[in-house]
């Protein structure tokens, strides 16, 4: 099946600086897709380029297997988006900004603009001026105006800055349920790691303008190796045992109980050589992935240092 | 298409500084008409001294000889009109067009609006038609409103006025004030203004060009201002008499500025619309006209691709 968005070797530099570097990606249907990256890392400019606001210096970018740069624009039909901080016209209501955004789009009936008004929680606020609106109201409201359409992709750019804690916990089940049961696919940029993985179904981490990784989150977390942590009669023989399991990489003690680091799907062969020396295992809680931990892993090998440019 | 020009109308119209410019003119129309009607004895007079100059002592000169195109006709005396065209409204025209692309584009919204389908083109032509709109306005509404006060004020009645001569106050005043008659007079008057809005289109299609290139209103405005005050100022080297030489290199120029041709308002004023007025007029409609596509087709070119940063 056709990705909904693919990026060939796309490609774009500010004079000498390569925002972008050659990125391959594509994103399938359905998939609910997080874009990590350090500040700087060219997030938005991808965005951009994906939507046509920019064009890249070599490559392509295709949402539905069209190039918007090139002039496929009815595409856009069928994408909601929001590009980095809202911005719309602070001198007419929220209303009248989304009634306007959606004639630029065909049209849509009111019952619609009421519907996402309701959807990101503006109804009681809508005919007040976006001007007097605070930032997370225009950050909702900018969500509302990317989900008018019912579009098939939507395109987020850190939606959730300057959002209060029920309006992060709204978004994440916004996703949720535009992503699962819509079907939508959605493809989001943030900072918000547990966010991303609490909504993510799919990552790619981007690291000086090159993408650096891309998978399934899950396939991600699971990659490598596990932690656990083991409840145990004797931790002092259990962590011999432990230790002389080739597949152990690491075990520490922890009050009476143990943390081992082992190698991915190797949990269980470690529990049964613990029981074979005799001892009583009384707890095995292998412990979530992070998808924190992958980042910041990936972006030191990537030679990132996270909140320094060099 | 037509879906545009309605939301970038409901746009301008919507916006409180769009009326800023009408009041202006408002004021200004007022401030010349209610002194006059204020020491409407001494006009008079001074009107009929006017009248008789050109005749022998003996002649008495009876019937009204101030009425209501007198006020539409004074703001069109010399040297104030060119204050009036060439730096109020030529202001008005280049905060309203720099506004309309550069000011979009620093306050984010254009962003928004260019990730909808429409075609980046048909975004501009809209712009372009909604400014040309507004552009018209302004110099029908300053006639308009000038008509309307000199009629409630002054009653019906022929136009007697004698003006400055317009060749830098050079030369000897002709002797003694036309009389116009009233249909004649309101005829003329419409005609200038409806002019005066060519002008100010011509000088908005300039600051749409400047708009399409620049990040912020304020400088799309200072620069299409700038350009339009020079050019006055060459044009006005350029209209010296012949016997100056080091000027000749400006009344070279004159010819093919664009604010020697925003003059053409001017012309029915003169001698009302003889042959000689009508080549004249004719001419500098073409060379508006030249001015205004070539603005707007570089302005359209850059518009298509730029790259939207903001
Ligand atoms: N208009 C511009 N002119 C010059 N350089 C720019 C411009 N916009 C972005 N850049 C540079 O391009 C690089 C990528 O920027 P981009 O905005 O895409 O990063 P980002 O990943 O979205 O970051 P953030 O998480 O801070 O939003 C940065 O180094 C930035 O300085
Ligand atoms: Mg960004």
């Amino acid at each position: 099946m056709e990705p909904v968005i693919e990026c060939q070797g796309l490609t774009k530099r500010y004079g000498s600086l390569l925002a972008v570097d050659h990125v391959d990606l594509a994103v399938g249907r359905g998939e609910v897709f997080g874009f990590l990256g350090p500040n700087g890392a060219g997030k938005s400019t991808t965005i951009r380029m994906l939507l046509g606001l920019i064009r890249p210096d070599a490559g392509r970018a295709l949402l539905f297997g069209q190039s918007v740069a090139a002039g496929q624009r009815r595409v856009l039909k069928r994408v909601g988006a929001l590009v980095e901080s809202p911005a719309l016209y602070d001198y007419l209501s929220g209303r009248k900004n989304l009634e306007i955004l959606s004639d630029m789009s065909g049209g849509c009936p009111r019952k619609r603009i009421d519907e996402v008004l309701e959807l990101v929680g503006l109804s009681g606020r809508q005919k007040d001026r976006v001007g007097t609106y605070s930032h997370g109201m225009r950050q909702r409201l900018g969500l509302a105006q990317a989900l008018l359409p019912k579009p098939e992709l939507l395109v987020l750019d850190e939606p959730a800055t300057g959002l209060d804690p029920e309006g992060i916990v709204e978004i994440r089940n916004l996703l949720r349920y535009l992503g699962e049961s819509e079907q939508m696919t959605i493809f989001v940029s943030s900072h918000l790691l547990h966010e991303v993985q609490a909504t993510c179904t799919d990552v790619g981490l981007l690291s000086r303008g090159r993408l650096v990784t891309r998978g399934r989150v899950a396939d991600l977390l699971r990659q490598g190796h596990l932690e656990a942590t083991i409840g145990i009669d004797d931790a002092a023989r259990g962590r011999e045992v432990l230790r002389s399991l080739p597949f152990v990489l690491a075990v520490e003690s922890e009050d009476s109980a143990l943390r081992v680091r082992v190698e991915a799907e190797r949990l269980a062969d470690a529990n049964r050589a613990l029981v074979a020396a005799g001892l009583a295992v009384s707890a095995l809680v292998p412990r979530q992935g992070n998808l924190e931990e992958l980042y910041m892993s990936v972006m030191t090998e990537a030679g990132h240092a996270c909140s320094s440019a060099d | 298409m037509l879906a545009l020009v309605r939301i970038e109308l409901s746009k301008l119209y919507r916006r409180r500084g769009t009326y800023v410019s009408f009041a202006c003119l408002a004021a200004l129309v007022l401030l010349v008409a209610v002194p006059i009607s204020c020491y409407k004895e001494k006009v008079d007079h001074s009107l009929r001294d006017e009248l008789s100059s050109g005749m022998g002592d003996d002649w008495v000169v009876g019937g009204k000889v101030l009425a209501g195109p007198f006020v539409p006709r004074v703001m069109l005396f010399w040297p104030m009109r060119k204050l009036v065209v060439n730096i109020l409204l030529a202001l008005f025209a280049a905060m309203a067009g720099g506004s309309a692309i550069a000011g979009e584009y620093s306050a984010g919204t254009l962003r928004t609006i260019l990730t909808r389908p429409p075609a980046r083109w048909k975004v501009f032509v809209a712009k372009f038609v909604v400014m040309a709109i507004y552009a018209a306005s302004l110099a029908i509404f300053f006639g308009l409103f000038a008509f309307i006060v000199g009629y409630a004020l002054f009653g019906r009645g022929a136009l007697v006025f004698a003006d400055m001569p317009a060749d830098m106050g050079s030369g000897p005043r002709p002797m003694g004030a036309p009389i116009i008659q009233e249909g004649a007079a309101v005829q003329m008057l419409g005609q200038a203004y409806l002019l005066m809005g060519v002008s100010i289109i011509a000088a908005m299609s300039l600051a749409l060009f400047v708009s399409s290139f620049t990040s912020h209103p304020l400088t799309a405005a200072g620069a299409a201002l700038g350009i339009l005050l020079l050019s006055t100022i060459v044009g006005t080297l350029g209209s010296a008499p012949k016997e100056i030489e080091f000027l000749a290199f400006f009344r070279t120029i004159r010819p093919y500025l664009l604010t020697t041709h925003m003059n053409l308002y001017e012309i029915p004023l003169a001698r009302g619309l003889d042959q000689a007025a009508r080549v004249a007029l004719t001419s500098s409609a073409g060379w508006l006209a030249g001015y205004c596509a070539a603005f707007f087709a570089g302005g359209l070119l850059v518009f298509r691709r730029r790259d939207i940063l903001c």
